[in-house]
């Protein structure tokens, strides 16, 4: 049996002081542990509200990445005009903050206003699967890049469309592991599901927290959190298997295919729709012309002013969840990802009621606490990550650094192969920490810029021209991380 | 044998590989010597070799390396920790280092100096490739190469599966020339291949 590396759990002391310990002190002080007779009246009460809850998530990750592995396998499997951009439209509804995006779906079906046409279910499972598409199609992408060259030489060899379905069928393990873990992201989303009025558990035990009986929101994270951290466990594969392959970098061979290229250019339409309808939603009459440059100009200044905060965040969270992985880690992986299962609010309050006293004045303007709910926020996409990256390496190269001191094999070979996954991962927590809202609500210093907390409000109280001008910044800000990424790639694709 | 103690020994070793066990193998190898482990396809040479590395577990039996025991232990004896160098049956060089940054990599803690490096890329005729990432090799380059990563680190015990596999008969002779040289100067090396003709000690595997 081998033994637990004590000196690899460091990435853990973050979430341990950032999550676990005041979670657990509030948990204990709010009553969490009182059961009585109106706890279980409390989970009865609540089970439409997770049935709910969870016909949505499950809905929305299997549709999420059904289109995520059309996109994916029509991207790798042929070659086409114009791919580097239709890749960032196909990200683009994931880098717009969600508000955005709620508030652009509803006025595309049918109303401007933030709480009107799209008021079930179904809104709310069109909404999550535009906003995590992208995310499936981006890692279906990176587990398509791990085919080994001389498969996918011979892939090239087969008739189009029969090689585009010989992939869908090879992807077939990694979608399903996709949407395993787009469903943990989403059963605790709350806020596309609140414009479209449906109630999930993460509402009502934000509620509870908040107004109501805070020992039984306690209670429902508890409820909540058990089942799916017994799953993971259970789930989550061993590390360190066989599948790690190359890829062929190259384009040569690939077919061009009219249908293929007509499919993307249709699945871009929305993202297009979207940024158009904002475009139109933030033109300025001409009289509000130095207004709307002003506020554009404001909206700028805060995204250039938080992006480097959310940068670091990202870069911590998605190096930390390497490490760990690469360390072997499953308890420490399942540890790390835990936080993000559970509602947003949750650890901001507890991290609010138990540290807030503890922190120097002198630090008061400064976003620490912000940013550490934030990075406990990210936990599954970096443990995610890092359990991708452990598996791009082929097993040769592996095993070849493991013949040098830990440190040097570590850092200097298998961290430096794992950046193709880990920097994607990190432009998706940093579009993530950007976008994020409920934590920001509740943590963020007095006076701290935070556009997506701007953009929010904004639209709460029906200013939509303002909240247009700023969502466009912030789309554009996400626009340029996105090609960024996609660049290099592209580059050595041609 | 110098000193009495012997670079490798493999006592009724005993490995699994999905639902077939391989060995047992004994083996004694001595400071400055060859041997080869020789069968045919799917006979466990390479799952025994990545026993002795520490890259698969032992089910039973003792490895020793310089007279340490590997399986023992409570501690697990990790694959640096070893005394070993390794050239696998598949390319295992990293591809965003060019050659000469592996070697050094590898040579930091006591193996062969920049000027040794060169010297034997000269001799294994890589030498005006090895600033070059493995990306921009041939096929029995980028084995050579691998060869020459493997040599560079301070490890006195080599593993080699296949070294031959991408070669000509020139290639071949070159690194079986080099790998005499490394042994007058107290290094042991252990291969593993289809066939020897060589004039190396043999010990065959058949897997049952």
């Amino acid at each position: 049996m081998k033994k637990l590396n004590v000196s690899g759990l460091w990435p853990l002391i973050p979430v341990i002081v950032g999550f676990y310990l005041p979670i657990g002190y509030v948990a204990i002080q709010d009553g969490m542990l009182e059961f009585g007779g109106n706890s279980s009246d409390a989970l009865i009460s609540s089970i439409a509200v997770i049935i709910s809850t969870l016909r949505v998530a499950l809905l929305a990750a299997l549709f999420a990445t059904l289109l995520g592995l059309v996109d994916a396998v029509c991207l790798v499997g042929t070659r086409g005009p114009a791919r580097a951009f239709i890749v960032v439209m196909l990200l683009a509804t994931f880098l717009i903050p969600p508000s955005a995006l709620a508030s652009a779906v509803q006025g595309v079906i049918g109303s401007s206003t933030l709480r009107a046409t799209v008021r079930d279910e179904l809104g709310a499972v069109v909404m999550l699967v535009l906003r995590w598409a992208p995310v499936a199609c981006a890692m279906l992408l990176g587990a398509a890049a791990m085919w080994p060259s001389e498969q996918e030489r011979a892939l090239r060899s087969l008739p189009p469309w029969r090689a585009l379905f010989t992939r869908a069928r090879g992807l077939s393990r990694q979608a399903a592991r996709c949407a395993g873990l787009l469903l943990l992201l989403l059963i605790p989303a709350s806020e596309l599901p609140s414009y479209a009025g449906v109630e999930t558990i993460s509402q009502r035990v934000h509620a509870r927290l908040t107004v109501g009986d805070a020992g039984e929101g306690w209670q429902l994270a508890l409820a909540m959190l058990i089942p799916v951290a017994i799953a993971l466990f259970f789930l989550l594969p061993r590390l360190h298997d066989s599948s790690r392959s190359t890829r062929d970098n190259s384009i040569t061979g690939l077919p061009g295919v009219g249908q293929v290229d007509l499919l993307l250019a249709i699945r871009s339409i929305p993202a297009i729709a979207l940024i158009c309808i904002l475009i139109f939603t933030a033109w300025p009459r001409a009289s509000e012309l130095s207004t709307a440059g002003s506020e554009i100009l404001g909206g700028v200044i805060g995204v250039l002013t938080e992006s480097p905060r959310a940068i670091l965040v990202a870069t911590i969270s998605v190096i930390c969840g390497w490490r760990l992985a690469d360390g072997g880690c499953r308890w420490g992986l399942l540890l790390f990802g835990l936080p993000t299962v559970l509602p947003g609010s949750l650890g901001a309050l507890a991290l609010l009621q138990s540290s807030r006293s503890l922190v120097p004045p002198l630090l008061d303007e400064y976003p620490l606490l912000l940013s550490m709910a934030q990075f406990c926020k990210l936990g599954a996409i970096g443990a995610a990550a890092g359990f991708v990256a452990s598996r791009v390496m082929p097993p040769a190269e592996h095993n070849s650094s493991l013949f040098l001191a830990p440190a040097a094999g570590r850092w200097r070979v298998r961290f430096l192969r794992s950046l193709p996954v880990l920097i994607p991962a990190i432009v998706i927590g940093v579009a993530v920490v950007m976008g994020e809202v409920e934590a920001t609500l509740i943590l963020a210093p007095p006076g701290h810029p935070a556009p997506a907390l701007e953009l929010h409000q904004l639209l709460h109280f029906r200013n939509d021209e303002q909240a247009a001008r700023i969502a466009l910044v912030l789309a554009t800000f996400g626009a340029l991380l996105a090609t960024a990424v996609v660049a290099p790639v592209a580059r050595r694709r041609t | 044998m110098q000193g009495g103690v012997l670079a490798l020994e493999l006592v009724e070793l005993i490995v699994t590989r999905g639902r077939h066990s391989i060995g047992p193998v004994s083996l004694q190898l001595a400071v400055g010597e060859q041997i080869t482990v020789v069968g045919r396809n799917g006979a466990g040479k390479s799952s025994v070799l990545q026993a002795i590395a520490g890259l698969l577990a032992v089910t039973s039996g003792t490895i020793s390396i310089a007279g340490r025991p590997m399986t023992s232990s409570s501690e697990p004896v990790e694959p640096w920790q070893r005394g070993i160098e390794w050239l696998g049956q598949d390319r295992g060089l990293w591809p965003h280092l060019s050659i000469e940054a592996q070697c050094h990599l590898c040579a930091r803690d006591g193996g062969k100096s920049p000027d040794q490096i060169r010297k034997m890329a000269r001799w294994l005729q890589i030498e005006d490739r090895i600033d070059r990432r493995p990306a921009f090799l041939s096929g029995g380059e980028a084995q050579r190469a691998e060869l020459l990563r493997a040599v560079s680190g301070a490890g006195d015990l080599l593993l080699l599966d296949e070294p031959f596999s991408a070669q000509n008969q020139e290639g071949r002779q070159r690194i079986e020339d080099l790998l005499d040289k490394e042994c007058q100067q107290g290094r042991s090396v252990l291969l593993a291949l289809h066939q020897d003709d060589s004039q190396r000690e043999v010990v065959t595997l058949d897997l049952d």
